[in-house]
């Protein structure tokens, strides 16, 4: 009988350890799923098409993912300490994921640190913040590269270029500037014109481009280093009826600049692609949650559009990422 | 050993048995979750070929008004064509409360705006808010060329913006068509439909968790995609050539996870409605289904264990009792009750068979017995009738030789011992005699002997009386004095010595004789008692080991002859036997063969 007793025995004990097994890996998938992504933007207004084309594409990631999503920041982009305060929030929380978008790259950073010491999985999205890095945005070295690229090309690579720009807290300028730079350095016959920098409105870039032009008559080319500045542009070349003679290019879109294009004012546009952002964010984040190696630059990508190019329904997604 | 070899019979059993049955368990598991998602994998089929097809019919009959209108405006007004008929020098945007009338009736049903381009430079639109971009060329629009080139019929182009209004960046898709008059194009009437609406039809549908529908044209262009940016990035792809295959029904792909997709075309707009559902995910809500399946396999397990364990205890138990019977009777007990109760036929076979069996080992050791008993009995009578005519003679000589001496006293005291030594000898047939019997017997022998050899031998016989009443074979005393005296003393020229002693020693009964003969050396000691093969033994030899072997054969190897002796001085031979009762002899005269 002892034979048989063994076998009962091994048996229960094999039946016991199964089930242990069995309820540990279910206890398992179900705790490892992060409680919820929170998404703090610059500004949460929904007027603000770019913030709201991350927050789709973050949206639909964690649908995807089947996890809870929430969408905070402060309604102006500027409001820098409306957005460390709601970032200490959801630090306190205890939120699992947090993709930021950080209005300012200093002043950020405390939170940040804080965010760490707690074990929030954190992401920068857009715009880079001092003591994260992982990031999920447009390479905008690349981009300004390909930008001023194009406006060489259609200025026969030569004559007097300039770049216009804005001062912010936010990285994106200084790379954007950096990669126009990177251009310009190699080039004999193009002369790269100091980069003048403005409050950051159109309507300062608008006064700004005007006095460029009338400084420096032999003007061929100007970059716009985001949207408000390239419409500032616009407004100036248009006005002043130089179309064509001089050779506009510009990040950004906006029904300021698409008529522009649509007139020939302006040669080209660089779009970024913010709904990837806000998708490829999540994904990175959620990846780096369940301990996978990622890279800490994602690129998201960016678009050079046209006159040409302008009504491909690629483009237009892009230009119109919200359907109204 | 032999218990373990029985134990694992049951143990090997068990293990086939029940492995036999977790297999059957466990594969019928297996077929019916491959059924089950089998069938959850059709329905699914059903369920989104119905869901797509419903979606399909909705977008059918959103685009039917959009044709309505369509119809409406290119067969009713003829004051639209003599307005395009009008000469004009430069664009010109004119109000048409016609249009605005359309508009009106067809908002309700997504119509968004309709306006219409002349050829000649003109355009109508529904409402005087329209602003009309003057510095592009609605020519070069998809739009305007696929209604050129339809020559009057509708087409659909695929969804954009309102780009030929000022800042409006409204998403729409449009049908258009050229108004013809005498095969020459007017101009092209312009429908826009609310694209929201359509992609708020395609987002309500439900596909699970995950899944989701798009909306491909003939061009493989996307009409709708809710991660549109995505295909576009390169993030995401859709198989759309395999789409393009099929023009109805569903298929299943594996990209990152197992989908399934549907497709349902819409003829007559030439748009295909995909509905992408997730495999995985209702392998998720079968969950509900597979740990219930594993409780109860594991209840069915522990139950069908149980009950194997009965089983197989039931079928083992009896072939175990009868191993244990067995055993006993290898050990000699014939006499065991085989009990084995079982109701299977197999094992009641073998439990009749091996009864038979073991009562015909019974009646075949009583027959053997039957015969050696039979046997011995004969050898006896033989040995027997061997000792009697030898003494008979020797005797008979010595009377002829005492008649011829005319000692007539001691020829009557001759016969008178002979004869009663005969009487004796027979003892009625019976092969036990008790001690005194047997001592009186030997005492008529060596009176006899004494007559003949006179002074030559001289003899006592010490007997205790207490055990004269006690039994022992007959004539076993007779051969050792017999043996004393011819090889013992007869050659002495002095003449020798016999002494007869009879005790209790114990439980036992030992008698003795006494020779001061030329005793024996060691090797003849040896034989004395063995087989008569070697040369050297005499004819007293053999009488000897007949004595040895009648005591041996009726009590026991424990019992018989013992030989001592000291070579030219003495010779002692000692009988042992047990004490017995005449009853108890009998029975151990018969279990001992």
């Amino acid at each position: 009988m002892k034979k048989i007793e063994q076998i009962i025995k091994w048996f229960i004990v094999g039946v016991s350890i199964g089930i242990l097994i069995f309820i540990g890996y279910s206890s398992y998938q179900s705790s490892k799923k992060p409680n919820k992504i929170v998404l703090v933007s610059k500004s949460i207004q929904s007027e603000y098409v770019f913030w709201e084309t991350i927050r789709m594409g973050a949206q639909l990631a964690a649908k995807e993912e089947e996890i809870p999503f929430e969408y905070v920041g402060p309604l102006e982009e500027k409001d820098v300490d409306k957005q460390v305060e709601i970032m200490n929030s959801k630090i306190e929380e205890g939120a699992d994921i947090i993709l930021l978008a950080a209005a300012d790259k200093e002043r950020l950073a405390l939170s940040v640190e804080n965010a760490k010491k707690k074990g929030i999985t954190l992401v920068s999205v857009d715009s880079s913040v001092v003591g994260q890095t992982e990031i999920v945005a447009t390479d905008n070295v690349a981009a300004a590269q390909e930008l001023t690229h194009y406006l060489l090309e259609s200025i026969n690579n030569k004559g007097e270029v300039i770049m216009l720009n804005f001062v912010q807290g936010a990285s994106t300028a200084n790379e954007r500037e950096q990669g126009y730079d990177l251009v310009m350095a190699g080039q004999a016959k193009v002369k790269q014109l100091p980069t003048v920098y403005t409050e950051g409105t159109t309507e300062s870039a608008y006064k700004k481009a005007k006095e460029i032009i009338k400084q420096y008559p032999n003007l061929k080319g100007i970059v716009g280093a985001n949207q408000y500045m390239t419409e500032g542009i616009c407004l100036a070349i248009e006005e002043l009826g130089l179309s064509k003679k001089i050779k506009v290019v510009g990040f950004d879109s906006s029904n300021v600049i698409i008529e522009a294009l649509e007139k020939g004012i302006i040669e080209a546009i660089l779009v970024q692609k913010p709904f990837n952002m806000g998708y490829l964010g999540v994904k990175v984040a959620v990846d780096l949650f369940d301990g996978k190696k990622v890279e800490q630059d994602t690129d998201t990508g960016y678009k050079l559009i046209t006159a040409d190019t302008l009504y491909d329904t690629e483009n237009q997604k892009l230009l119109y990422p919200i359907i109204r | 050993m032999k218990n373990k070899k029985s134990y694992r019979l049951q143990s090997k059993l068990m293990t086939y048995f029940f492995s036999l049955i977790m297999i059957i368990v466990i594969m019928l598991d297996i077929f019916f979750i491959y059924k089950m998602s089998e069938i959850v994998e059709k329905d699914t089929h059903v369920y989104a070929y119905e869901i797509v097809k419903q979606l399909g019919r909705n977008i059918e009959s959103y685009i039917d008004h959009m044709r309505e209108v369509m119809w409406m405006i290119s067969s009713q007004d003829t004051s639209l064509i003599n307005q395009l008929k009008e000469p004009l020098n430069q664009k010109a945007v004119r109000k048409s409360y016609f249009l605005e009338e359309m508009r009106n009736r067809g908002s309700s049903n997504g119509v968004v705006s309709i306006n219409i381009f002349g050829e000649n430079g003109l355009v109508l639109t529904d409402s005087a808010s329209n602003a009309i971009k003057d510095y592009i060329d609605v020519k070069q629009m998809e739009w305007y060329t696929k209604a050129v080139e339809a020559q009057g019929k509708p087409v659909i182009s695929a969804s954009h913006t309102q780009n030929y209004l000022k800042n409006e960046g409204k998403w729409v898709f449009s049908l258009s068509a050229a108004i013809m008059e005498e095969n020459k194009i007017l101009g092209i009437v312009l429908i826009d439909m609310s694209y929201k609406n359509l992609t708020d039809m395609c987002n309500d549908i439900q596909l699970g968790e995950k899944g989701y529908v798009y909306i491909v044209g003939q061009g493989q262009e996307m009409i709708y995609h809710p991660k549109q940016q995505l295909i576009y990035s390169g993030i995401l792809q859709e198989d759309l050539a395999r789409v393009m295959q099929q023009e109805e029904g569903s298929f299943t792909e594996v990209l990152e996870d197992k989908r399934l997709v549907t497709v349902h075309s819409l003829k007559e707009v030439g748009w295909r409605v995909v509905g992408v559902s997730y495999i995985g995910e209702l392998l998720v809500s079968k969950q509900e289904i597979i740990i219930p399946l594993i409780i109860l396999t594991l209840l069915a397990l522990v139950v069908a264990f149980l009950i194997s364990k009965r089983i197989v205890s039931q079928t083992a138990k009896p072939i175990r009792e009868l191993t244990e019977h067995m055993q006993e009777i290898e050990l000699g007990k014939l006499g065991v009750e085989i009990d084995t109760q079982s109701d299977t036929e197999e094992i009641q076979c073998l439990t009749a068979s091996f009864k038979e069996m073991v009562y015909k080992i019974e009646g075949l050791i009583e027959q053997v017995e039957d015969n050696q008993k039979k046997l011995r009995k004969s050898e006896l009578k033989v040995l027997q009738s061997q000792i009697n005519p030898h003494f008979l003679y020797n005797s008979l000589d010595t009377i002829i030789w005492l008649g011829e001496r005319e000692e007539c006293e001691k020829v009557v005291q001759m016969t008178a011992a002979l004869a009663r030594y005969f009487r004796l000898s027979l003892s009625k047939g019976k092969e036990v005699i008790t001690i005194y019997e047997e001592v009186e017997h030997v005492k008529h022998y060596l009176q006899i002997q004494k007559i003949r050899y006179a002074s030559k031998l001289t003899y006592t016989i010490e007997v205790s009386p207490d055990i004269f009443d006690e039994m022992i074979v007959k004539i076993v005393l007779q051969p050792l004095v017999e043996n004393a005296l011819y090889h013992g003393i007869k050659d002495l020229e002095e003449g020798g010595y016999i002494r007869v002693l009879g005790f209790r020693e114990g439980n036992n009964i030992i008698l003795e004789v006494y020779d001061n003969g030329k005793g024996m050396s060691r090797e003849q000691i040896k034989n004395i008692l063995k087989a008569p093969s070697s040369t050297s033994i005499t004819k007293g030899g053999v009488a000897i080991k007949n004595v040895h072997e009648r005591i041996q054969v009726y009590f026991g190897q424990d019992y018989g002859l013992s030989y001592e002796s000291e070579y030219g001085k003495w010779t002692k031979v000692r009988i042992t036997i047990p004490v017995i009762e005449i009853g108890e002899w009998n029975e151990k005269n018969r279990t001992n063969y």
